[in-house]
């Protein structure tokens, strides 16, 4: 039987591998996760506007949820036997984390819409603080669950994402309401600032867990 | 013989458990097999060959390349096929989807010929009828082999195999030992096993590791060799002490010193690799 | 039932690390929060059972694990041809998973709780259901793990009933829509009046039960198991509702129950059942009044206020009204400039002990007879200088707020220095205040206040003076002098306070 010699190329093009990878991710938590961050702002208090505190709590509470279903991405059941295959690990995980990113980010703009629509007239809920907070919530999940997948195999490894949110939350509470602002909140500005600053270092967690395994 | 892949004082812990204790071994082209009870560092000393380890200390060259090096690790995986011992797969991908989607990761970038690599590899190891399969309706043997494909890809010039054999049926086995021999007249080939009849039919060199150490490296005959004179074979019972079991023939075979009224037997690279671990008279051997 | 097989999981579960880590962090967690309030076994059970709501949590995770553990790496055909069924090892995980939990949260509170309870300053009154709530709050999270690795063995189905139940918790912090059938409800005023924390736990205890048979029922509704779930929920709805219609709505409750301000009559002076319930001690001449339960707390009232009354002449602690402990849910108790104290008291003598201070110094100065808003004020007034050097012993002083900052507070930002925000809670309630005495003033009493703090001689001029220095109509520009004080700051004119 002949066999042939393939050349081989610096990295295979988006499609051909970004198609088999989006196949591949576990889809099932997100798609749980979003439809039910969409319904959460879409029930809660039925018939009557949602006050921005409520609102803002259902947009937190949709970003926990959507970065904990998010990490299961971060899974790969062939991780170690692609383990040795030139493409580099990182382009596969960042891969997986920008889509799985991609889709709880849009959930969560869905979630942001229902919730915006239902506040009272007059009421709002300043987007810019509230995706920061979305993105520090999913990245922090990713970012757990992205050094445990490292470590262990099995999906009940991306069940770090939501340790780390859990530990995270609750390690703020010494602070009151600093890290979580009301809305119209004085530090509100502040507080978001350093959200912003925390983003840096979830993704920095991302790039070290997401290198080579060896 | 010219060395393909060489490893020489390679050190490796897990936490306070020392798994490889510096071992220096060369392998050339041909098949190379690695014996050794469970822990002995098989896996460990694969994946580091397989670049997905990195030793603690040690060095190791392979085709040339040294795997601590980025750019030459990235090299060496183009050449490389690596079956590790549990590969893991998509269950609702299909066998040619998977194995396209490894070909992809290999930087078999140009689809038709990715295409006609992935139906050769599949052809390999006779998965072509179940291209269309999902992975989750395949049997453990299927799986074995598709996962063998799959280190087929890209015609790689080393192939790392941790216990290939596992799941395969006699049939599979023979074509296994056709197709791997095939490969080892112009390629390197390592595969640890613990079928040692395997490493007799188609192993030109045989490693033999316990304690993280290489404790034999040779042919397997020359394994075989080790057991001349401690091989016996009687029609009665020996003592509990021995290492000894019934045959096929009713006679017992015996690895040690001469149990009374036994006659000396042909010995064989289990006799060699069991008296090479401590089984026998005299040590810790347990009866079969 | 197969001990061995609960032995195992026992064990298993007792050294998975997660929710000893769980407990590790919320006990941490609830330390640092309490130990910025002086102790209040009520609302430290309380807060205490909350922050347990992580060990739940961890619990539901590694119960949900445990639970659908035979679902992963291949197991099920394994475990399908061992004679111990399934349902065998559901059982098994049911009472294993619950009794480590409740173990992990029982660690992890009642140490904690005694450790406090042993402080000399703790108050409140420590409710054991409310402690055991949080037990068996974790072992209803364990049960619930197992039930749902039963019936949802996906991995994501933990997060989701986490967050699902924290959003609900987080929502509806007083029980409002989801009453006492909510699994924890952390917020709490001691004004409010009691919980019904034992309904609470004879809820939560059948609810565990009833997540644990509804585990069981996922082989198959066999009469035991069918009984046992309608037996609990049978318990757990009625003790929910009754726990929900027997607990107060907040702010109605009266345990706060004042009486007038004045000073301390006979019946007050040092023992029980003073006005409005309170019990009274007299300190350095000045009466506290708290709720028994609160006693602990007057020492530290005291000391907030003792560098103010070492200060004056003993004549002048007439002018202090009785000091009456109110709800912390209320800004005002007799007026709004009285003194007064709360049913929190921070340990950050910056907060609640400078807003006792800067009143008990306006008060023993005169200054405590009108309302912010200026029908007269301390400008200009010498026994505003005073007032405000007392008040400068006590604790800091703040800058003086502008003409305008008296009217009301500003909408957001961070606190300005002319003004006083003490925390009323861990939930984010403030008290805004304007200045530290209740009365209107400008920057030349804080200026003379703090050249005074400056001179080592001022107490000896103040004893002297004082009845000069804090009469209604002297003047800063008059008691200069006396203060052994130069003008410097210009200062405005107030009609003067009667």
């Amino acid at each position: 039987m002949p066999v042939t010699r393939s050349a081989p190329g610096p990295l295979p093009p988006a499609p051909a591998l970004l198609l088999p990878l989006a196949r591949a991710i576990d889809w099932p938590p997100l798609a749980v996760a979003v439809p039910l961050a969409a319904a959460l702002a879409a029930v809660v208090r039925p018939g009557e506007p949602v006050d921005p505190s409520l609102g803002l709590l259902v947009l937190r509470t949709a970003a926990l949820l959507l970065g904990a279903a998010a990490a299961f991405a971060l899974v790969d059941a062939m991780g170690t036997g692609t383990a040795a295959t030139p493409v580099p690990r990182w382009v596969r995980q960042w891969a997986r984390t920008v889509m799985a990113g991609a889709v709880a980010a849009a959930g969560w703009g869905v979630t942001y819409a229902i919730v915006a629509a239902r506040l009272a007239p007059g009421d709002a809920l300043p987007l810019a603080g509230t995706a920061v907070e979305a993105a520090g919530c999913v990245l922090a999940a990713l970012a757990g669950a992205a050094l445990a997948v490292r470590h262990h195999p099995g999906r009940q490894a991306a069940l770090a994402g939501v340790l780390v949110q859990l530990v995270l939350v609750v390690a703020a509470r010494p602070v009151g309401d600093a890290a979580w602002p009301e809305p119209g909140a004085p530090h509100w500005d502040a507080a978001h600032v350093w959200w912003a600053a925390a983003l840096p270092l979830f993704v920095l967690v991302l790039l070290l867990a997401h290198r080579d395994v060896r | 013989m010219e060395p393909t892949v060489s490893v020489s004082e390679l050190t490796k812990r897990f936490g306070r458990r020392t798994v490889l204790d510096g071992p220096t071994l060369r392998f050339g082209p041909g098949v190379t097999g690695l014996l050794g009870p469970n822990g002995a560092g098989k896996t460990t000393l694969l994946r580091i060959l397989a670049t997905t380890l990195a030793p603690d200390g040690g060095r190791v060259r392979a085709l040339g390349l040294d795997p601590a090096d980025r750019a030459q690790r990235t090299e060496l995986r183009r050449r490389l096929g690596y079956l590790p011992q549990d590969p893991g797969f998509y269950p609702h991908f299909t066998v040619f989807e998977l194995t396209e989607y490894v070909a992809i990761l290999k930087e078999l970038n140009d689809r038709r010929e990715r295409h006609r690599e992935v139906r050769r590899v599949l052809a390999e190891v006779d998965l072509t009828d179940r291209a269309r399969t999902r992975v989750r309706g395949l049997s453990g043997g299927m799986r074995q082999r598709l996962a063998l494909a799959q280190a087929l890809l890209g015609d790689p010039g080393l192939l790392v195999l941790d216990e290939p054999t596992v799941g395969l049926d006699p049939e599979q086995r023979m074509r296994f030992r056709a197709l791997v021999s095939r490969l080892g007249e112009s390629r390197t080939v390592l595969l640890s096993t613990h079928q040692t009849e395997d490493v007799a039919a188609l192993c030109e060199r045989v490693v033999v590791m316990r304690g993280g150490r290489a404790v034999f490296e040779g042919t397997p005959a020359g394994l075989a060799a080790t057991a001349a004179g401690r091989v016996w074979s009687s029609d009665r019972s020996p003592a509990a002490s021995e290492v000894f079991w019934r045959t096929a023939d009713g006679r017992y075979r015996t690895l040690g010193a001469r149990p009374p009224g036994a006659v000396p037997a042909e010995p064989g690279v289990e006799d060699g690799y069991l008296l090479l671990l401590g089984g026998g008279s005299g040590d810790t051997g347990a009866a079969a | 039932m197969n001990r061995a097989l609960v032995l195992f999981e026992a064990r298993r579960l007792l050294r998975h690390p997660v929710p000893w880590a769980a407990a590790a962090l919320a006990l941490a967690v609830v330390a640092v929060r309490n130990a910025a309030w002086l102790p209040d076994l009520t609302m430290t059970a309380i807060d205490t059972v909350a922050g347990s709501s992580l060990v739940a949590a961890a619990m539901l995770v590694v119960a949900h694990l445990a639970a659908s553990r035979d679902r992963r790496h291949g197991l099920p055909e394994r475990l399908a041809a061992m004679p111990a069924r399934e349902v065998a090892r559901t059982r098994a995980v049911v009472l294993a998973a619950p009794a480590v939990g409740g173990l992990v949260a029982t660690v992890m509170i009642f140490p904690y709780l005694l450790v406090v309870s042993a402080s000399d300053t703790a108050a409140g009154r420590l409710d054991p259901y409310e402690a055991f709530g949080g037990v068996a709050l974790a072992m209803l999270a364990a049960s619930a793990g197992a039930a749902l690795g039963r019936w949802t063995p996906w991995p994501v189905a933990p997060p989701v009933a986490i967050f699902l139940v924290a959003f609900a918790l987080l929502g509806d912090p007083r029980g409002e829509y989801g009453g006492w059938f909510l699994p924890v409800v952390p917020a709490h005023d001691v004004s409010w009046g009691d919980r019904p924390t034992g309904w609470h736990l004879v809820y939560l205890l059948a609810a565990a039960v009833f997540c644990a048979a509804v585990a069981l029922l996922r082989h198959g509704p066999r009469p035991a198991r069918t009984v046992v779930a309608l037996a609990a929920l049978l318990v757990a709805v009625p003790a929910g509702a009754s726990a929900t219609a027997s607990a107060p709505a907040p702010g109605t409750a009266s345990r706060a129950a004042p009486g007038p301000a004045g000073p301390a009559g006979p019946a007050d002076q040092g023992g029980q059942g003073g006005q409005g319930g309170q019990v009274c001690e007299r300190h350095d001449g000045v009466s506290y009044c708290a709720y028994p339960a609160y006693r602990p707390w007057i020492g530290a009232w005291a000391r907030a206020v003792r560098p103010i009354v070492s200060a004056v002449p003993r004549r002048a602690l007439e002018r202090i009204p009785v000091i009456r402990q109110g709800p912390a849910h209320s800004s005002a108790l007799d007026g709004p400039n009285t003194p007064r104290t709360w049913t929190v008291w921070s340990t950050d003598p910056g907060q609640h002990g400078t807003v006792l201070a800067g009143r008990v110094a306006a008060a023993v100065t005169g200054l405590d007879a009108t309302g912010p808003e200026g029908r007269c004020g301390g400008l200009g007034r010498a026994r505003t200088v005073v007032a405000l050097w007392l008040a400068g012993r006590a604790g800091p002083l703040l800058e003086a707020p502008g003409p305008d900052d008296w009217r009301g507070v500003p909408s957001g930002g961070p606190a300005p220095a002319w003004q006083l925000r003490v925390r009323m809670g861990d939930d984010g309630r403030e008290l805004w205040f304007p200045g530290q005495l209740g009365v209107r003033y400008g920057a030349a009493e804080v200026g003379y206040a703090r050249r005074l703090l400056g001179r080592p001689d001022a107490d000896r001029r103040v004893r002297a003076g004082w009845d000069v220095l804090t009469a209604p109509g002297t003047t800063i520009e008059q008691a200069l002098p006396l203060l052994g004080l130069r003008p410097e700051f210009p200062s405005g004119k107030d009609v003067p306070c009667p």
